[in-house]
């Protein structure tokens, strides 16, 4: 679970666009369909003489069943997982590959240099989805969000949150100036 | 033949009830205080255990002699 600091509000949570989820789970779905019905059929034919080869294929289907199941809630995991954390003083990034591999990085509002939305093609634009990139004044890589739903939105809350937190720190340099005064 | 079939039966109920224990572990290591998805871990709880009930069930019901007796005498036999 994620630490936040002392005071720190968590102002939004995103995601990937839930078309993703629907696209990596369809596949699955489908498979298990096809293979209830194929094996169900082919079990069917199998001849009265081994009949008793039957529950051994009905124990094949179960086997594949709880597999995809497995993997059905395994691409959950990684959707639901895989957050861009936005809160009052830093985004905190967690991208989720698979089950072993986490990759969790933040960087401070202040920071934030500059916001670009990729959105190419017909179906991210029909469906509002895009990459987000932010770039930061560090020597790292930039923070993609790829993949995110309604960029424009998400990329106003992130400028506003860090303009509001540029204002705060401002506030504060400007109190206690005052004090010193 | 068919405890060759049985003891690999019983490999993949482990290896599909381990499968089951990482998938929940990873939701409760890496789930955030906000979204504790607890239906969906209860939901995907519920869905193993019921497969592996029926795994279990079968398993342990089917008659295996009559499955040795048959694949010895159409497989094996035929196959000669």
């Amino acid at each position: 679970m994620i630490a936040f600091r002392e005071g720190e509000k968590m102002l939004t949570l995103y995601r990937r666009h839930g078309l993703i989820l629907a696209a990596e789970l369809a596949p699955i779905i489908l498979f298990a369909i096809v293979l209830i019905g194929v094996g169900v059929f082919a079990i069917e034919q199998i001849p009265s003489e081994v009949a008793s080869l039957r529950i051994l294929g009905l124990l094949g289907i179960l086997f594949f069943l709880h597999l995809l199941w497995i993997a059905l809630f395994v691409v959950l995991a990684d959707f639901f997982l895989d957050v861009w954390v936005l809160t009052d003083q830093r985004v905190i990034a967690i991208e989720q590959r698979g089950l072993f591999a986490r990759t969790v990085s933040e960087f401070d509002l202040s920071r934030i240099q500059d916001v670009t939305i990729e959105v190419h093609g017909i179906i991210p634009t029909l469906f509002d989805y895009g990459n987000l990139i932010a770039r930061t004044a560090s020597e790292h890589e930039d923070f993609v969000f790829k993949q995110v739903g309604s960029p424009h939105k998400v990329k106003d809350a992130l400028i506003q949150a860090a303009s509001a937190q540029r204002n705060d720190t401002l506030a504060t340099i400007a109190k206690q100036m005052d004090i010193t005064l | 033949m068919a405890q060759i079939i049985f003891f690999i039966s019983i490999v993949a109920l482990v290896v599909l009830s381990a499968g089951t224990v990482v998938v929940v572990f990873h939701f409760f290591q890496y789930r955030l205080k906000k979204d504790k998805h607890r239906r969906m871990i209860a939901l995907f709880l519920v869905g193993s255990l019921l497969l592996f009930f029926l795994e279990l069930v079968m398993l342990l019901g089917a008659d295996w002699s009559a499955i040795n007796e048959v694949i010895g005498e159409y497989f094996f036999k035929n196959s000669l």
